[in-house]
């Protein structure tokens, strides 16, 4: 397993930045998953790959740190 | 006894009548015994022209206090009864009037032809042999065997000689002349004097002579002339029926009816419908007859075969030469020109003048007017410009107060730009290159940019210094730019921003810039109450409906802390407010944007929590540019 199979979570209201994001990691060789709200991300269900969570902190609803 | 008392009462009065005469004889010893004339009218009574005739001659004839004479005037009235009957009896009055009354006439003056005809006869006669004055139309056929050295002729002295030129002069159209007469012996010996007249012109006129007809008939004639015709009436004493008549009457309705314009030799006639003439003057003529009288009287010998032409006058009616489009500058030297109406100014000169004064108060006040409402207009602008500045300051502020979130705004999009940016750099970079990868992250890198060019451009036209201007404003699309603008500001203090428009909104007339800055206003002001509030769930909702057919409202309705009955009072006071940092002028300003659209601003408690601010903006009508 190298880590090249690690996932990046990106959670943020703004789908440019979603966007911009994903495209960054992929370009570096990683995979992306993106969340439009902290609720979707605690609803969806996870693999157990190895990986980082990118978070927006200010989000309607659930922020993301309430999210931590 | 009983006659006696009759004796005595006789004697009384002829006592009486003695005294009285005395009197009477006294007081004519001191006056000269005055001379007695005698004038015998062909006319009958209250014709104009001989009417004045008498007056002047008797008023020369009793101008002369030193000189007494008294005036017996006889209208032989020969033109209706000239029958032999007649005659008689009236020659019956004259013998009792004059032969047998102890008044004898010193002087007999006979007027007209067919007087002249038969009272010559018995003049000799009937008053002796006092001096004997006759006036005639023309001599040729007077009774010359009843003549005597004591009796002296005269004529009228009607003038037709210059008819002609003056026909010419005034109407040089004319081709016509249509002479009208009557058939009387005057009115045949006029019309031979007009025959004689106008013989000289046959080649520069056709004339025709009316003097067959009945007047009804010459009503229907003159009514109906050739174009470029004038008339010459001389006289109708009496119709071609034999009925007699008062010229003077027929002159007026001839020239009320006839299509041409009508001439005539009298100057009574002058005021009745003719344009004028060479006119035979009535006064004139009894001044000359006066004077005759006169010098007959003290004695002077007189030629017979005088004329009295002098008395001719050119005179014309003012109205009728306009009726006529005659102009005055075509007239013969010297004419009189009467019945010249009065302009308008000299009639009403008071009136005019006031009605000039009230125009001219009228037209002073209008100024006044104007300019006062040129001030106003211009305080007006004045006052506009100050109100567009002050709101501009306003907008300023409110943008000063989201600036930071709309820095945010900003930096959403070009943190986005480098990300995209980075991340195409690298898809180059790896091998093998992903090209494709690459061109999404540039796709991105546009789409970024587009949207931070969005959030540009919704500062630069807030922070625009613009005159308040209305127009058609859609009102989605007018909400939808300020939800835009203050997004991210509500969404920093965790508060949904919400829009709730009625479907089919009319569109709205209204400033653009204004009306956002009104609601970019109120939702700050929104977001702010609840910023003091803890966390549960926030939101401000916009939401526009039409209430009124003249208006749409537009409401932001906010869950925050709420105002008090306090302090709703001094809301919309300048300068008040409750945020430690801000003015106090969003309210006033906002209120005073939506009175200059002609709508209101007001504030509610909600039921449950927080306010609502309401505005109505006038709906948009096709006929308003």
């Amino acid at each position: 397993m190298s880590i090249s199979d690690g996932v990046v979570f990106i959670v943020d209201d703004d789908s440019l930045i979603r966007d911009s994001l994903e495209q960054l990691v992929k370009s570096v060789g990683f995979k992306a998953e993106t969340f439009s709200s902290a609720q979707t991300f605690l609803n969806a269900e996870l693999s157990d790959k190895p990986g980082c969570l990118i978070l927006d902190i200010r989000m309607p609803g659930l922020s993301g740190l309430d999210l931590q | 006894m009983f006659n006696r008392l009759k004796y005595y009462l006789v004697l009384a009065l002829v006592a009486t009548l003695l005294a009285w005469s005395g009197t009477d004889l006294s007081a004519q010893d001191q006056d000269p015994s005055p001379k007695r004339v005698l004038a015998i009218f062909v006319f009958k009574q209250s014709m104009p022209w001989p009417y004045r005739l008498e007056q002047s001659l008797r008023a020369a004839l009793t101008s002369d206090r030193s000189y007494p004479i008294k005036l017996n005037v006889e209208y032989a009235d020969q033109l209706t009864f000239n029958t032999e009957p007649y005659l008689e009896k009236v020659l019956d009055l004259y013998r009792y009037k004059y032969k047998f009354s102890d008044k004898k006439m010193d002087l007999v003056l006979i007027m007209g032809d067919e007087s002249v005809d038969s009272m010559l006869e018995y003049s000799q006669t009937l008053f002796g042999g006092v001096p004997v004055v006759i006036v005639t139309v023309e001599q040729k056929k007077i009774p010359y065997n009843f003549i005597k050295p004591n009796m002296v002729s005269f004529v009228w002295g009607v003038d037709l000689s210059k008819f002609a030129a003056l026909v010419h002069d005034l109407l040089p159209k004319s081709k016509n002349i249509f002479v009208v007469s009557g058939s009387s012996l005057t009115d045949r010996k006029l019309k031979k004097l007009a025959v004689k007249a106008l013989s000289e012109f046959d080649d520069q006129f056709t004339i025709h002579y009316l003097d067959d007809l009945a007047v009804e008939d010459l009503l229907l004639k003159v009514a109906h002339l050739p174009e470029d015709s004038v008339i010459l009436f001389l006289t109708i004493l009496q119709d071609a029926t034999g009925v007699s008549y008062i010229s003077h009457d027929i002159i007026s309705e001839v020239s009320e009816k006839a299509n041409a314009p009508v001439f005539s030799i009298l100057d009574t006639n002058l005021g009745e419908g003719i344009v004028g003439g060479n006119l035979l003057s009535a006064e004139h003529q009894g001044k000359k007859y006066a004077e005759i009288v006169k010098k007959i009287l003290k004695g002077e010998t007189l030629t017979t075969l005088e004329s009295m032409k002098s008395g001719n006058q050119m005179m014309f009616d003012w109205r009728q030469l306009k009726r006529w489009s005659i102009d005055e500058a075509r007239l013969p030297p010297d004419s009189i020109v009467r019945y010249r109406e009065p302009s308008i100014l000299q009639d009403h000169k008071y009136e005019i003048i006031g009605i000039v004064a009230v125009v001219l108060a009228q037209s002073l006040a209008l100024i006044g007017l104007i300019i006062q409402r040129r001030r106003r207009s211009q305080a007006e602008e004045e006052a506009q410009n100050l109100r567009d500045e002050r709101a501009h300051i306003s907008r300023v502020l409110a943008m000063g107060e989201i600036a930071a979130s709309l820095a945010h705004e900003l930096n959403q999009p070009l943190s986005a730009i480098r990300s995209y940016a980075q991340a195409a750099q690298r898809f180059l970079d790896n091998d093998p290159a992903e090209p494709d990868e690459a061109y999404r992250s540039l796709a991105g890198i546009v789409a970024g940019n587009r949207r931070a060019e969005e959030v540009i451009k919704r500062i630069r036209m807030a922070l625009k210094k613009e005159p308040f201007r209305q127009s058609r404003l859609d009102v989605r699309e007018l909400t939808q730019e300020v939800k835009e603008l203050v997004q991210r500001k509500a969404r920093e203090n965790n508060i949904l921003l919400r829009l709730e428009l009625a479907a089919g909104l009319p569109p709205l007339f209204g400033d653009h810039i204004q009306l956002q800055q009104v609601l970019l206003n109120l939702i700050i002001n929104g977001i702010e109450a609840m910023a003091e509030e803890g966390g549960h769930f926030r939101e401000i909702v916009v939401c526009a409906m039409t209430e009124k057919s003249d208006a749409v409202t537009i409401s932001v309705r906010d869950s925050g802390v709420g105002i008090d009955e306090k302090q709703r009072d001094i809301l919309f006071d300048a300068f008040y407010t409750t945020k430690p940092e801000g003015m106090g002028i969003g309210l006033s300003i906002s209120r005073s944007i939506i009175e200059d659209h002609g709508g209101r601003l007001w504030v509610t408690p909600n039921p449950d929590k927080g306010t609502t601010f309401s505005f109505t903006v006038p709906i948009y009508k096709e006929d308003e540019k």
